[in-house]
């Protein structure tokens, strides 16, 4: 049993589903994989309790989930750190491997993790410097208090809302500014109303497939090391398409009218002093100061 | 004796804390958002984590109330007496009733407490220093102490008492679980014991509980499943509402509101041929939507309104159908329970959902008055002259109350606050307005009315986190897919996709409470929906207009045991009252259901 935010019809469920029947083929017909998309068995937290519980046994998750069972996921969540996809592969590289002890420590095989995406901000009016950013209400999730007072300490106005009151919150104004992956932006639609995006990356959502650890020993030995190539193998085929998206999706809600503005570079100079200035409330308090030190290190340039 | 008192020392101790922790914890919920607003709208720092608290708060307030209700007897069942009641003799169905219902709590208890064991090894914080662990204690905590209650209500006698423990410690032994197992058709039988049960006046939420315990059993999933799910819904961003409205529900009920709205509308509707009977339904959907149809409007208003109508030459029939009826009809207005509970199963916005519900809900308003009119035309009643000079006197006098409606559409559509900030909004206007501008509310009874409000949530939340089991059961076995694919072969179209959903609704209507209905139904409909091109927000109306049908479906419809409860009637009595504007009801809900536009015209 795997459980994905992905729903049916995407192309990560579909990614999964060839993966199913891949390992079918290769077990012969010994381990069969059941999905459960969409979200239907709950949001990220809810799928490693569950994994935990033993009700279900693998996920497909973001690294929203991932840093619920090893904080040191949280090296993904230092915002404009990342500049491209070189940057995340120099961390990737570099922390995989004490990113797959931590979770076989949590009871959790990872098979593969790679970037999903970048989360730009989507706002309802121009949104260029972090200046205008502080004159409007930014959506931070409710279920994590940390990043709200992040926000609110360093002088934004957070306003912590349920993932599925963004699009009413956009509407009538509670919210005028989310950061958010383009690809989300379409599919919610929030781009109708939030039309204006900053072209500035200003973070990365990775994802990877777990699964718990008494589930995977069951599994005769002898198929695992094929599993993972299959599971690899197939992520890798579908990581070129994962950018295709970004793009599509942004050329589609150009043309519904969204509007993309460049920062000037005094403007990118600014975003990331108001990041330096959130340094002492992330390093140490959402991210381990090692990983932080460690993440700015490796991504400079 | 000595060792009796010594217990009773202890129970009494422990009725005192639950009390106490219940007003606390509805203080600090109302408290919270509040402060959360005005230190927003100041750009202050407010209390870190406000939001994750007040949404764990109602976890506790949730299973403090079920704690509550059970001492009181008060948990949501089938039938009307209540099962325990220390019986002095063992009545073989009830037997079975009582011991289902200690089953099902011990089941619960163990499950929540093989959960927190698995938080406290994997600890994280859900606010400065406060491990999620430490606030998901109360569910096993509660399951326990009600199990403990039932057990000590059961019966009179210890020795008729132990039967409950013997049958339970048969259960906990494997061995003979699995050889019963492989030689019985074990569902089935477990299936037909826990109807049995119900129909012998176990509370809902043990069927719901005990159907989702027997299928994970049979499943080999571990049954801390069900606590996990009832954790996750609670705990939701947007579920503190529930407990909110209710409490401002019961502010108002407990005032001279009723009274002063009872005199606005009739200066403002009397002059209406037929005029009472309208002022009714537009005081009902008024009070209700107020309410959050909690189904206090019957209790708080039909003292009042019968006597009126009755004194003016309505039949007591019409009379008592229209109050009945009359009490489910702002359930498609904000702060509507249902539309709540809805948004939060289906992940919709619960805004849109009330954006999209004012047309609907206006059309049934109307469509009921209609009828009242031709009622009471039939009837032969005089109407009397309108005085706008009376009219503007009382409208001055109940100002503050009659600002309440707008206050909650401002707080729902202004952009200024998000929905559990108007609840708690809401709740310190109406204590304001109650305790010091009428000074109907004493402050010293207000910690009585707090805890019937608890009581009464904790009997709503708890069917809630139950049912979630249940359905976490049908998502875990693939049911809704299987539906899916049945319905893609068998449904030729959309219409007859609605018109299988309006069929079906009406007999869930009948079986199920609304809450549980929605829990458990609308994650199997709402992958059909899609399927289908309904428009998630026009299903979400569909439902919950139909589901409010079901209110007054017999045999389970809330409306209809708070009617015959309030009235003093038997049961027939009410369902023949009520009949007449159901029909009505079914042909609003006609319209609802195959002229979307009704629905969705305002949320383009
Ligand atoms: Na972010
Ligand atoms: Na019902």
């Amino acid at each position: 049993k795997l459980a994905t935010l992905a729903p049916e019809g995407t192309d990560w469920h579909g990614m999964l589903v060839e993966m199913g029947q891949e390992w079918k083929k290769a077990t012969n017909g010994k381990v069969e994989l059941r999905l459960y998309p969409g979200g239907v068995i709950g949001d990220e937290r809810d799928m490693v309790r569950k994994m935990r519980i033993g009700q279900i046994h693998a996920a497909g998750m973001t690294t929203e989930g991932l840093s619920e069972i090893v904080p040191d996921f949280t090296a993904f969540y230092v915002p404009l750190a990342y500049e491209d996809s070189l940057d995340v592969n120099r961390v990737l590289d570099y922390m995989l491997p004490q990113f797959e002890q931590k979770l076989e420590d949590g009871g959790f095989k990872l098979l593969y993790l790679s970037d999903l995406g970048w989360a730009y901000w989507f706002s309802t009016t121009k949104l260029t410097s972090p200046i205008e950013l502080k004159e409007k209400r930014l959506f931070t999730w409710a279920g994590d208090f940390k990043w709200a007072e992040i926000y609110k300490k360093a002088g934004y106005n957070p306003v912590t809302l349920a993932s599925t009151d963004i699009l009413s919150g956009l509407q009538t104004g509670l919210i005028d500014a989310i950061p958010t992956m383009p690809i989300y932006a379409l599919a919610q639609q929030s781009f109708g109303i939030a039309n204006h995006m900053l072209d500035l990356k200003w973070g990365v959502l990775l994802a990877g497939i777990i699964i718990d650890k008494r589930t995977w020993n069951k599994i005769p030995s002898k198929y695992h090391e094929e599993l993972v190539k299959i599971a690899q193998e197939i992520s890798r085929k579908h990581q070129a398409t994962n950018l295709l998206a970004e793009t599509q999706s942004i050329d589609a809600m150009k043309q519904y009218g969204l509007q993309i503005h460049t920062p000037t570079e005094r403007e990118v100079e600014l975003w990331k002093s108001e990041v330096k200035n959130m340094e002492n409330n992330l390093r140490g308090n959402v991210i381990p100061k090692d990983v932080y030190d460690k993440v700015i290190e490796l991504t400079k340039d | 004796m000595g060792e009796n008192s010594k217990i009773s020392h202890v129970i009494n101790r422990l009725k005192w804390g639950e009390d106490t922790l219940a007003v606390v914890i509805f203080a600090a919920m109302t408290l919270l958002p509040v402060i959360e607003t005005t230190t927003r709208l100041f750009s202050t720092n407010g209390i870190p984590a406000s939001q994750v608290l007040v949404q764990h708060f109602t976890l506790w307030i949730g299973f403090l109330g079920a704690i509550l209700a059970t001492r009181q007897n008060k948990l949501l069942a089938l039938t009307r007496d209540p099962l325990f009641d220390e019986a002095e003799k063992p009545h073989l169905g009830k037997w079975i009733a009582k011991v289902t219902t200690f089953l099902v709590l011990v089941a619960l208890t163990w499950g929540s407490w093989e959960l927190l064991k698995i938080e406290m090894k994997y600890p994280i914080d859900i606010a400065p220093n406060i491990p999620r662990w430490v606030a998901q204690l109360i569910m096993p905590v509660g399951f326990g102490l009600m199990a403990i209650q039932v057990y000590v209500k059961s019966y009179k006698k210890h020795i008729h008492r132990i039967s409950l423990i013997v049958v339970g410690l048969l259960f906990s032994l494997s061995a003979i679980t699995d050889a019963i197992f492989d030689v019985l058709p074990v569902i089935w039988i477990g299936v037909f014991i826990i109807l049995f049960a119900l129909l012998n006046g176990a509370p809902i939420f043990v069927g719901l509980g005990g159907a989702a315990i027997l299928f994970f059993w049979a499943d080999y999933t571990p049954i801390s499943a069900i606590p996990t799910e009832t954790y996750r819904i609670v705990v939701s961003p947007t579920l503190p509402t529930i407990p909110l409205f209710t409490l401002a529900g019961y502010l108002l009920a407990e005032s001279k509101a009723s009274e002063r709205l009872v005199k606005v509308f009739k200066e403002l509707f009397g002059w209406i041929p037929g005029g009472t009977p309208v002022v009714i339904v537009i005081l009902c959907g008024f009070f209700t939507a107020l309410t959050g149809g909690s189904g206090v409007t019957i209790l708080a208003l039909g003292g009042i309104l019968l006597p009126l109508l009755i004194k003016e030459g309505y039949s007591r029939s019409f009379s008592i159908g229209l109050i009945t009826v009359s009490g489910s009809l702002g359930l498609l207005f904000p702060p509507s329970l249902p539309a709540i509970i809805y948004g939060v199963t289906a992940g919709v916005s619960v805004k849109s959902i009330f954006n999209a519900g004012l047309i609907p809900g206006i059309l049934l308003l109307v469509m009921m008055s209609i009828w009242a009119i031709i009622q009471g035309k039939k009837e032969k009643i005089p109407s009397k002259p309108f005085n706008i000079k009376k009219a503007f006197q009382v409208c001055l006098e109940t100002k503050w109350e009659l600002a309440i409606p707008f206050l909650i559409l401002f707080g729902v559509f202004g952009g200024f606050t998000t929905l559990v900030e108007t609840a708690a909004l809401t709740v310190s206007y109406i204590f304001f307005v109650e305790v010091y501008v009428y000074n109907d509310i004493d402050l010293k009874t207000l910690p009585r009315i707090i805890i019937d409000c608890a009581t009464l949530i904790g009997g709503v939340l708890i069917i809630l986190g139950v049912a979630m089991g249940l359905t976490s059961y049908l998502i875990d076995a693939q049911i809704p897919i299987l539906i899916l694919s049945w319905a893609k072969g068998a449904l030729a179209s959309k219409y007859s996709f609605l018109l299988m959903l309006n069929i079906f609704l009406l007999l869930v209507g009948c079986l199920m409470d609304i809450f549980s209905a929605i829990i458990v139904i609308v994650p199997l409909i709402a992958p059909l929906g899609v399927y289908f091109g309904v428009d998630p927000v026009h299903l979400a109306i569909i439902f919950i207009a139909n589901l409010e049908l079901g209110f007054l479906t017999p045999p389970v419809g809330m409306n209809l045991f708070l009617a015959a409860y309030r009235f003093d009637e038997d049961m027939p009595k009410i369902y023949q009252a009520t009949l007449p504007f159901f029909l009505v009801r079914l042909l609003a809900v006609g319209l609802i259901t195959y002229i979307p536009v009704l629905t969705l015209g305002l949320l383009r």
